[in-house]
């Protein structure tokens, strides 16, 4: 009898409510937390840029010093060196910045290699380049990590339904590295 | 419905059995020489096995970024992974580009660092590529790789286990192939007379390994082994491990027989680690004779040395089987310390003993009544370390058909006549053996007597 009275019209209509309710929580939850991994994922991806920028800028005092053997440098470059090495702050315009910055810095120091073939083929030198030219190489294989994050997240955040959650959380587009060496044609 | 069942699970079986991943991909059709391949598919398993190292080769010849291809055909290529600890190396031969990378997975970051890896391409491998000789370069990287994972083995550098992954680790470098063999030989051209063979080796090891000095035309060498070291690749890398190898030999002996001198460890069982060094005399100087060590001594995977049982005796080989009497050599090439029980006993001079054959034809009737014309000799047992087995490489059911002592050819040699011949050979003259040996192959068994 009890259960008879339990289940009239009126509230079936809330229970229906309540399941309804629920399965869009579920579904907001889930989706919600695709958008959140996703956003981590590029997160994650750019500090590790960030560590092997670091790392490479970390490998600058030692190619002035090297250098410093055969020619004097300005103070400034210490001091853009030492600033280069202070900044902590990670997101995408500063990361962009600090290569650029660090990249000029290497040219410049590389080119005054150039001029002094004995330093160019000694050993210490040959093994810094290794490790210069490894963190270069690991920056590159974490930018296109990082891309491929940023497309599986931009997609996340244009498809149904999704998109209506990043609208409700105001999430944006995020931005590419723009591809320093293309993909073409891998013979493997 | 089971028939399709069975069917299924015995086609997956079979796709699970035969789908072996490819060690080389060798996509460049560069690699020719199946021998050193052969070797190194060997070499491969057992870094695989001791230290879970799944080690594979590409070539190409993409116009793609080296670097950037090296990391997915690394992503590619392991998917079928061998290893289960996430310890994979891939090595990248790029011949349009004259690229050489090694692509490090994660797990083995601070074993091989890019610095290390740039070193051995550097002074292991390029030189080889510098001479043409890819399988060679293979090979050498191999070893390389292979010490380096012992070290690390020993020394607890291993990490936790770790997903399959590569975020660039490793190093590259210019391949520079050449064909015209103009590759480094260079060195100061060094002239000396060396009074004995330990003043040679001391020679060696200070103005030759330690300075890393390639020049062949050295005068510390014999004419044969300057023609071989023109042909042949010397890193920097082999000629520091060489003096790594002869710091473990600290228990040696220097073992003359006339123009010929072994120095090698006392204990050969023991100190196997401790290769021996072979020198003649040429020109009132003992000189280092590579080229017959080359033919006669062959490494392990431990580096271990034991003879090559097929060339020990060959060329000039024989000339320097004395500094190895008394030792039993086994199946596989290694030396033991014979069993007492089985050393040649007293009376013996050559330290074997025969049994009688004779040709098909005559009756045995015939045979019986003249023994003395028909009766010829087979090896029927070798005493443990003896002349016969050291010096003249003697085996069980050799057939004796002909015997060259004191510059004499004794052809059809009869049983009695043999022990004769051989009995009468002068100490320190060449003894040639014409034989059929067990699997019937006619062939020559030469020595020095003893």
């Amino acid at each position: 009898m009890r259960n008879s009275k339990l289940f009239t019209k009126n509230n079936n209509k809330i229970i229906y409510l309540i399941i309804g309710v629920i399965l869009l929580a579920s579904v907001f939850t889930i989706y919600f937390n695709k958008l959140v991994t996703a956003d981590e994922n590029v997160n994650e991806k750019l500090s590790q840029i960030d560590s092997n920028i670091q790392r490479k800028i970390d490998l600058l005092p030692n190619l002035v010093k090297l250098l410093n053997k055969y020619t004097k440098h300005e103070k400034d470059l210490l001091v853009e060196i030492t600033n280069l090495r202070s900044n902590n702050k990670t997101n995408f315009n500063t990361i962009n910045e600090k290569q650029l910055k660090t990249n000029k810095i290497f040219t410049n120091l590389y080119a005054t290699v150039e001029n002094y073939p004995n330093l160019k083929s000694s050993e210490q030198f040959l093994q810094l380049s290794s490790q210069i030219e490894g963190s270069e190489n690991r920056i590159n294989i974490t930018r296109m990590s990082y891309n491929k994050s940023v497309k599986k997240y931009n997609s996340l955040i244009k498809k149904i339904p999704t998109n209506i959650i990043a609208n409700i959380l105001k999430l944006k587009k995020k931005d590419y590295f723009k591809s320093e060496k293309q993909n073409i044609d891998l013979d493997i | 419905m089971k028939i399709f069942l069975s069917i299924v699970l015995i086609t997956s079986f079979s796709i699970n059995l035969f789908s072996k991943p490819l060690l080389i991909k060798d996509n460049a059709f560069i690699i020719t020489n199946q021998k050193i391949i052969k070797q190194y598919t060997k070499y491969n398993k057992q870094l695989l096995k001791d230290y879970d190292i799944d080690f594979r080769i590409i070539t190409t010849n993409t116009e793609v970024d080296i670097n950037n291809f090296s990391n997915h055909a690394f992503n590619d290529m392991f998917k079928e992974n061998r290893s289960k600890s996430g310890k994979n190396l891939l090595m990248v031969i790029g011949i349009k580009q004259q690229k050489l990378r090694l692509e490090v997975s994660n797990a083995l970051e601070p074993i091989y660092t890019d610095v290390f890896v740039s070193y051995l391409e550097r002074k292991g491998v390029i030189p080889y590529f510098k001479a043409n000789k890819i399988e060679d370069a293979i090979y050498a990287f191999t070893e390389l790789i292979r010490d380096r994972a012992v070290e690390a083995k020993n020394n607890k550098e291993f990490i936790e286990p770790m997903e399959t992954l590569s975020i660039g680790g490793g190093a590259i470098n210019n391949l520079e192939l050449d064909n015209s063999e103009n590759y480094d030989k260079k060195g100061e051209y060094l002239s000396n007379t060396y009074n004995t063979p330990e003043e040679s080796l001391d020679f060696y090891i200070n103005e030759v390994l330690k300075k890393h000095n390639k020049n062949p035309d050295l005068e510390i060498y014999t004419d044969k082994t300057k023609e071989f070291w023109k042909k042949w690749v010397v890193t920097e890398i082999n000629q520091d491990h060489e003096i790594h190898n002869i710091k473990k030999c600290n228990d040696t002996k220097v073992y003359t027989n006339n123009n010929y001198a072994v120095i090698r460890s006392i204990d050969l069982e023991k100190n196997r680690l401790c290769s021996p060094y072979f020198f003649k005399k040429e020109k009132n100087s003992w000189k280092l004779d590579f080229a017959t060590m080359s033919k006669v001594i062959l490494f392990n995977h431990e580096m271990q040395f034991h003879f090559d049982l097929e060339d020990r005796l060959k060329d000039e080989g024989k000339y320097y089987a004395f500094a190895f009497d008394g030792w039993k050599i086994g199946n596989n090439g290694f030396l033991f310390k014979p069993n007492p029980k089985y050393v040649t006993p007293k009376g013996y001079r050559w330290g074997f003993s025969a049994i009688n054959w004779y040709k098909p034809g005559p009756s045995r009737e015939e045979v019986k009544t003249h023994r003395n014309k028909y009766l010829k000799a087979m090896i029927s047992y070798i005493y443990q370390g003896s002349y016969a087995e050291i010096r003249l490489g003697l085996q069980q059911k050799d057939y004796v058909e002909d015997v060259e002592v004191n510059g004499i050819l004794h052809k059809d040699v009869l049983f009695d006549d043999f022990f004769k011949y051989i009995g009468e050979a002068k100490t320190g003259s060449l003894v040639k053996v014409y034989l059929y040996d067990y699997k019937h192959n006619f062939i020559v068994r030469e020595g020095i007597a003893p």
